[in-house]
């Protein structure tokens, strides 16, 4: 009885299992009303988020998947803070795509996924990314903070600052009105148009910095950093990667390019303001396409040091290596930066 | 059902070896809790993860008996290798914790800090004789003054054995050993070499404790993250050997010394990174 029973309910379960997938890939939706300044917070363990600013007051999240189970979205808090949450009645190791929609003036407070990419824009306040595995891009967002182990960041066009840490995976930022701090143990850096201070934290990777209108300041072990049209100070300092700056100087600027064991190129304008520079490496080469007048001459075959100036000296120029070239150029003007 | 009587069965619940009762309390339960719902949820990653490297492997009767064998040899073995291994961990590095290893980084920082003060503070054109040689200078320059007329007072000379003090002049003698100042110990100052050698001696065990860390945890790392990892590493190699190098040329050059201590603390840097993450 029991045994014809348990078939019956089996034959029901699996003739039903079409109709059930096809109402749960349906999906379930909740909306929420959240007031100007409220903060939202959104946790997904596996899957996608998928977080759009919109014109409407209220936040409205749907979830979908293709496994045969309940899906509910639970939208919990009041109107100043809210969170959306997946119920834990999904079938467990599935993976959720999630789409919330807030209006653009709510601060996303968190956003938490151990497994899956997050795609986030048009929110005019703040974002905060915490991402275990996963890709992360950010479009058009207020201030920007992103955790992440490992997966490529992505951000365009921040309104604010911008906090990038990767343990694994590339990080470019294209844009940003603040200052811009990153750190990086492996995967290159990109960071374009900002308009802010510069600091960027790398172990290993090729760091590109362009068109930052403020100082810069790189350190790195492994990898080339090449720094084109940087309006204010720079400070990059490597071990065993190559150091190339290309871009006019400033005539109150301060320059400071250094690696271990790579070499140190400097490529500046015809027309350059007057500088003082100081050259020097222990076991390389000395290049300057500027005549200098020599403060300290160059002198024996190891730890060489020249000390110079061109025209009146203002701006200063430290480029050092241990067992790479040291040189300044002469070279074209950079593209304009915007 | 509460939280810890749930965790105290998820294992046999994702077995399916709970009853039909148990299991519809458990079920409930992961219903209403979310935490335990996350919990329940690392279990079923984990078994996913491990089906992935099951094998179908079929175990021979051979292969057993080989497999007793070797537990039988080993077994004799581990007796004579307790008391090698407890030789081994006796005079190896001590394994200490990431906090003891942060303040190994410190003072070797201190440590070049200091050195580096010191070179400074030097004039470069003149070298500094070693202190044995300091020594005998001042030897030398106190037997010159053997023929010279004593002009010290009384009271500064040589304390003399007080058994061939007479009657007469024994109290003042005594008066004056006891007014006599203590003469300061000399201590011999370091050399720039032994500096250097302590600064570069605290690094290299610095990096031997965190290599250690990082080494137990490379299986854990993504592979593709430790090449890189490691081609970091062979770079800074290089260029320590090559600030070695140049430091063993010219030992007296604080400039090569410079770089050869900013390559270690680079190294250590590296490192920590990699055994915080």
């Amino acid at each position: 009885m029991t045994k014809t029973f348990s078939k019956l309910i089996l034959t029901f379960a699996l003739a039903a299992a079409p109709l059930i997938s096809a109402q749960t890939i349906a999906a379930q939706t909740q909306s929420f009303k959240l007031e100007r300044g409220g903060r939202v917070s959104i946790i997904n363990s596996a899957g996608q988020i998928t977080v759009k600013g919109w014109d409407r007051d209220t936040i409205e999240a749907t979830a979908s998947d293709d496994e045969t189970a309940q899906l509910r979205v639970q939208i919990t808090g009041d109107s100043r803070r809210a969170r959306v949450a997946l119920s834990p009645e999904r079938r467990y190791g599935g993976e959720v795509i999630l789409r919330v929609f807030v209006p653009r003036y709510a601060e996303i407070e968190s956003i938490e996924i151990r497994r899956g990419d997050v795609d986030v824009s048009d929110i005019e306040g703040g974002v905060s990314i915490a991402s275990h595995n996963g890709d992360v891009m950010a479009t058009r967002t207020g201030s920007l903070k992103i955790g992440s182990r490992t997966g490529s960041v992505l951000a365009r066009d921040v309104n604010g600052s911008f906090v990038g840490k990767n343990f694994s995976g590339d990080i470019q930022v294209i844009g940003a009105s603040g200052a811009v701090d990153i750190s990086c143990f492996s995967g290159d850096i990109l960071a374009r148009n900002i308009t802010g201070v510069v600091a960027v934290n790398s172990t290993s990777g090729d760091i590109q910095i362009d068109c930052a209108k403020d100082r810069v300041d790189v350190t790195a072990v492994s990898g080339t950093v090449t720094l084109t049209g940087i309006g204010g100070d720079v400070d990059a300092n490597t071990t065993s990667g190559d150091v190339i700056f290309r871009g006019p100087i400033r005539a109150s600027g301060r320059y400071r390019l250094k690696s271990l064991s790579g070499e140190v190129t400097m490529t500046v304008q015809s027309d350059a303001p007057g500088f003082t520079a100081t050259l020097s490496t222990y076991s390389g080469e000395i290049e300057t396409a500027f005549p200098l007048k020599l403060d300290s001459p160059l002198q024996g075959p190891v730890n060489r040091r020249v000390i110079g100036r061109y025209g009146d000296g203002q701006a200063q120029i430290v480029l050092d290596s241990f067992s790479g070239a040291a040189r300044i150029i002469k070279g074209a003007a950079v593209k304009n930066c915007p | 059902m509460k939280c810890e009587e749930f965790l105290f069965v998820i294992e046999a619940y994702f077995d399916g070896e709970t009853d039909e009762k148990n299991s519809q309390l458990i079920a409930v339960h992961l219903s209403d809790c979310g935490a335990c719902a996350v919990e329940y949820d690392r279990l079923c990653r984990e078994q996913e993860l491990y089906k992935i490297y099951e094998r179908d492997i079929s175990v021979t009767p051979a292969l057993w008996a080989g497999v007793q064998a070797r537990i039988r040899e080993e077994k004799a073995v581990q007796q004579t290798g307790r008391i090698r291994q407890w030789l081994a961990d006796f005079f190896s590095a001590p394994r200490l914790s990431l906090v003891a290893t942060a303040a190994l980084v410190v003072i070797a920082v201190g440590a070049t800090i200091a050195v580096m003060s010191y070179l400074n503070s030097r004039n470069p054109t003149s070298n500094p004789p070693p202190v044995d040689q300091t020594a005998r200078n001042d030897q030398q320059s106190n037997s010159g003054k053997k023929d010279e007329p004593d002009s010290r007072k009384p009271d500064e000379t040589a304390p003399k054995d007080d058994t061939q003090s007479g009657p007469d002049n024994g109290g003042n003698q005594m008066m004056a050993v006891a007014s006599r100042p203590a003469r300061p110990a000399v201590k011999a100052k370091p050399t720039p070499e032994q500096l250097v050698r302590e600064a570069e001696q605290k690094y290299v065990a610095a990096i031997a404790l965190l290599s250690k860390e990082v080494n137990r945890r490379r299986t854990d790392i993504d592979p593709a993250v430790l090449a890189r990892f490691d081609g970091a590493l062979a770079a800074i190699d290089r260029t320590i050997e090559d600030t070695r190098r140049a430091v063993r040329q010219s030992p007296n050059d604080p400039i090569a010394l410079q770089y050869m201590l900013a390559a270690y603390a680079r190294k250590v840097d590296v490192l920590r990174e990699m055994a915080d993450d």
